[in-house]
């Protein structure tokens, strides 16, 4: 479990790792202006980094950064995947990473010595310390619903009183491309996840030498736990245990696990927006049309070039290096493996993407499909690191559009139903779907799409309609997928053994969709994150019933959620299935 | 008659919560009802070992009185010099020599008490009794809202043959509070037992350079040499305790055995009884030095506690570091004095002294600033398991924690006790709680 951190392996693995990362990186930013208040920060309390998860480099990013900085090297609680790297997991450790079990399930004795050990460095605060909130590498491009496990471990010595406050810093760290992102896309449609090896860090050599242009660390304000919760966790509530007894109460864990989304929300307002991600939403929504279409630099770079108009609108920036031009050419070139051979310094020249090899064969799916749906997946994931700027702006236009006469109460209620249901895509902040709303509503109208009728004011109206037709279709894609999920579920098959079984069964049904041509069906719905996620919106709506033989769907209950969902996506092609 | 008047007791004055203050909204002719000529012994009970006083008497000169008989009281608290005996009981006061003899809660045995429904007055004078929860435990604490004592019997004790002090030097603080746990557990308190943090033992020898230096009477026994070097104590860590043995010879010598050994398993070194007398002395001069400060500029106050042991240091750290912390927020420019002591052991926590102090200089409103500081003091106390007083009592300041520490029903059952003993709050004192309709009450 434990770390062996020395500094002469961190010299000796930093200068492999700078050398590494002056190959691979065009130029790494950070606001450093931060960092060094968080020095300072850190010579009192402990700083807790809370980093968002892509790939394996964040951690070691923020250490090297730390070195840079004159910051304590953080101790890095990694998942317990690292550790069978024979070799590298020593190093890792030795860098100030330990290593714990994904899940510490009923073993009460793992759990205590690890938050114990994890308590200790809080304590001491010889080093600061890092995890991720969102437990585990997101290999969709977008946060992940947050864990709290380990937060609540974080933030238990301040609650117990044995520190006097702790400052937690969440950074966001994007990436221009990210390294492991055709192993993603891979391992999203199902095919089993390569071990962490070695020998596999090697072979990752050839991926290492390609370039992999910038990373933006953005490091947010340090957050005082003792100011942040000052007022809605009163400690004075634990005293009356002793401190061998210390429980939390259902109130503060409540807090703690709202705490944790708020990180994960405050992990995407810092986020830096690329002009890649706006290009794949853009390359995807063509592909809506014309799945074999041909792309031209032209088209894509108008619909670029709109899509970031519509973002400024709505307050939104996107990171663009002197010109738009400039920036889309220097991002097509960083990603020329996904497409056929094109020549960068024409004035326009034509974007086809290429299939990628797939070993396994599963039945459900053709092969063909399945090579085609890489790349998707792929520019998917780079897409949704733009969503969460548009997410309830989209969710909310799409409704009023839908509706004859929108009232605003009953806006309300369908908005928050959907969050609630898709709270796994688009992390929102429990409890704060109404605070929520008034904001889309506050951001809409002050962009003019949306306003207040004024013959009555309790009534939403459409301005722009092309933009609010716009904003819809950048969400709408998300329902879909869950929508063409919860069609799987079929009256006649009344039993299922357990959910994992019957993903091949709604990529099959996907498939199917998109070799009928059916419109509104991606390829990149096949990916198992979007569909796992639906059933965890099953799962907490309560359609389903456990029995002893397995789980057996509540089909009225289905059926309704069903319905409310198709009233807001308008798919009656689907339905039908 | 009238009941259009209002009546503030009052006893020696030594109050540090607000609580002689009359109500700012208090529009009724106002009496100030003191204590002072209420101040004579009324008997001495050989037999039993009681003493019935009048409750104005002064705790120094009844103390002297059972002196000249050979007994004593065994009560005293630092403000000996001027408090009362009614004031003790009102109060919940609590005395320095507690282990030995008990908070002021375990002497009374019987006392008068005048409440403009009547006198409250049990029938006979017992050591214990079963009828129903005690009325005693009404007006022990009740802060002069309900009424006004006028007579107490208390215990009496035989002069001890010997008084001795003793103190020891500890490595750093958190040694002497494990040692402190060790003598509670091991229940071997002597009369009364005393931990000093480091910021207290270094103002303690900075007072004393100007007398005789505490290094040069140490040398006698342990030389400074002997505590930096050769035991290796950090000048920046070292803290001391005090300590006051009574007993009859035997008595005492044991004591001073065990405790001596029990230390040196906590790392402590045996400091000699001056220290120990000393200790004593600045505890006493503290409140004199807190007026002589104001005239400087200097605004200091000290505030207490009480805490379980488990929460005992990380209380004391938590509590500094936000007044030091809060200082700096509020503007204060120099480095302020955040310094505590463990001055009471009980077997199940302590009673913990804070002290704090800044220069002034440059603060629009210096004591704003301090009760700002104080305030937020005592929200961390709370936060750490701490309580809202030991024994300075609620008063007027301490009001705005009633309700979190007696909870919605218990504040109910006050208001009740109080509405049927001074329906027309005539002992309109306002401490402990606002009571709904009287002049007073914010609802």
């Amino acid at each position: 479990m434990s770390h062996t951190f020395n500094l002469f392996n961190i010299r000796a693995f930093g200068y492999g790792v700078c050398k590494a990362m002056e190959k691979l990186f065009d130029g790494i930013y950070v606001n450093d202006e931060q960092l060094v208040k968080i020095r300072e920060r850190s010579k009192k309390d402990c700083v807790v980094f809370m980093p968002s998860h892509k790939t394996y480099f964040d951690f070691l990013l923020l250490s090297v950064i730390c070195f840079q900085y004159d910051i304590q090297l953080p101790a890095i609680a990694a998942g317990q995947d690292f550790m069978s790297m024979k070799f590298m997991a020593g190093v890792l450790r030795r860098s100030g990473a330990f290593f714990m079990r994904r899940s510490f399930g009923t073993d009460q004795l793992y759990w205590a010595v690890f938050s114990e050990y994890v308590q200790n460095h809080v304590v001491n605060n010889d080093r600061t310390v890092e995890f991720f909130v969102e437990a585990t590498r997101s290999r969709v491009g977008k946060s992940l619903h947050p864990k709290y496990g380990v937060l609540q471990m974080v933030l238990e010595p301040y609650l117990r009183g044995t520190v006097f406050d702790i400052v937690i810093v969440p950074v966001s760290i994007s990436y221009d491309k990210i390294l492991e992102e055709k192993l993603y896309a891979y391992e999203l449609l199902g095919f089993p996840k390569p071990k962490e090896s070695t020998g596999g860090l090697f072979k990752a050599r050839e991926v290492l030498n390609r370039k992999h242009g910038s990373c933006f660390m953005t490091f947010g304000d340090p957050i005082s736990v003792r100011d942040y919760f000052g007022k809605s966790l009163h400690r004075g509530t634990f005293v009356c245990q002793p401190d061998s007894q210390f429980v939390l109460d259902v109130q503060a864990k409540n807090e703690i696990k709202k705490f944790a989304h708020r990180v994960v929300e405050i992990h995407n307002q810092n986020a830096v927006i690329t002009v890649w991600s706006v290009a794949c939403m853009v390359i995807l929504q063509t592909f809506d049309h014309n799945d074999q279409a041909t792309l031209s630099y032209s088209g894509v770079y108008t619909r670029v070039e709109d899509l970031i108009k519509l973002l400024n609108r709505l307050g939104a920036t996107v990171n663009i290096d002197t010109s738009l031009d400039k920036s889309l050419r220097y991002y097509l070139k960083l990603h020329d493996d996904l497409f056929e051979p094109f020549d960068i310094e024409a004035d326009d020249f034509q974007l086809m993407f290429i299939d990628f090899p797939v070993a396994h064969q599963k039945p459900e799916v053709p092969k063909a499909v399945m090579e085609r749906a890489i790349s998707r997946l792929i520019l998917t994931t780079y897409s949704n690191g733009m969503i969460h700027a548009v997410d309830s702006e989209g969710i909310l236009c799409q409704i009023v559009s839908n509706t004859e006469k929108c009232h605003v109460a009953s806006a309300k209620e369908e908005f928050c139903w959907l969050h609630t249901l898709m709270k796994r895509e688009f992390v929102i902040i429990p409890g704060e779907l109404s605070e929520l709303f008034d904001k889309t509503i506050e951001i809409l109208t002050d962009s003019k799409i949306v306003k207040l009728s004024d013959s009555d004011p309790t009534v939403l109206e459409i301005v722009d309609r092309r933009e609010a037709e716009q904003l819809g279709k950048l969400v709408l894609p998300y329902f879909y997928n869950f929508e063409m999920t919860f069609n799987t579920f079929d009256v006649n098959r009344p039993m299922i053994s357990n959910l994992s079984e019957i993903v091949p069964t709604v990529q099959k049904n996907i498939s199917d969709a998109y070799q009928n041509g059916l419109p509104n069906a991606r390829l990149s719905f096949l990916s198992t994150e979007p569909i796992k996620n639906a059933f965890s919106a099953l799962v907490d709506f309560g359609a389903f019933e456990k029995t002893s033989t397995g789980i057996r769907p509540n089909f009225p209950k289905l059926h309704q959620i069903r319905s409310r969902l198709s009233k807001f996506t308008n798919l009656s092609t689907t339905s039908k299935l | 008659m009238s009941h259009n008047c209002a009546i503030i007791p009052i006893g020696g004055g030594t109050s540090v919560t607000n609580a002689l203050e009359t109500p700012v909204n208090e529009t009724r002719l106002v009496i100030s009802l003191d204590m002072a000529l209420l101040d004579k012994i009324l008997w001495i009970d050989r037999e039993n070992l009681t003493c019935r006083a009048e409750a104005g008497i002064v705790g120094q000169s009844l103390e002297r009185h059972l002196n000249e008989k050979g007994y004593t009281c065994g009560h005293e608290p630092d403000s000996i010099e001027f408090s009362t005996l009614g004031g003790w009981v009102s109060t919940r006061a609590s005395g320095m020599k507690k282990n030995r003899y008990g908070n002021i809660e375990d002497l009374v045995v019987h006392l008068n008490f005048v409440c403009p429904k009547g006198i409250i007055q049990k029938q006979c004078q017992v050591p214990r009794i079963s009828s129903g929860p005690d009325i005693h435990e009404i007006i022990l604490g009740s802060e002069g809202t309900l009424g006004v004592i006028s007579e107490v019997t208390i215990k009496i004790f035989p002069l001890p043959e010997i008084k001795k002090f003793g103190s020891f030097v500890f490595p750093n603080f958190e040694s002497g509070v494990n040692f402190f746990r060790e003598v509670a557990a091991k229940r071997i308190q002597p009369a009364s037992l005393r931990l000093m943090d480091n910021d207290q033992f270094v103002m303690g020898q900075a007072l004393k350079i100007a007398s005789d230096s505490w290094w040069a009477s140490l040398k006698n026994s342990v030389s400074k040499m002997y505590i930096t070097s050769w035991k290796g104590f950090k000048g920046d860590q070292i803290c001391a305790a005090t300590c006051v043995y009574e007993g009859c010879r035997s008595e005492v010598e044991q004591q001073e055995e065990s405790l001596n050994k029990l230390a040196c398993k906590f790392h402590g070194v045996v400091g000699g009884e001056e220290n120990g007398r000393y200790g004593y002395r600045l505890t006493f001069a503290i409140a004199y030095l807190r007026d002589l400060g104001m005239n400087h500029g200097v605004l200091g106050e000290s505030f207490e506690t009480s805490v379980p042991w488990d929460k005992v240091l990380t209380l004391c750290r938590n509590v500094k570091e936000l007044m030091r912390r809060e200082a700096k927020s509020q503007g204060v420019m120099h480095p302020v004095l955040a310094s505590c002591r463990v001055t009471q052991v009980y077997d199940a926590g302590a009673c913990v002294y804070f002290y704090f102090g800044f220069n002034a200089k440059g603060l629009i409103n210096g004591l704003q600033v301090y009760d700002k500081i104080e305030t937020a003091a005592r929200d961390e106390i709370i936060a750490c398991g701490g309580s809202i007083s030991h024994h300075h009592g609620v008063g007027k300041i301490r009001k705005q924690w009633m309700l979190t520490t007696n909870g919605a029903v218990g504040i109910a059952l006050l208001k009740a006790i109080k509405s049927e003993l001074d329906p027309a709050n005539i002992f309109a004192n306002a401490n402990l709680i606002d009571i709904i309709g009287s002049p007073h009450s914010k609802l």
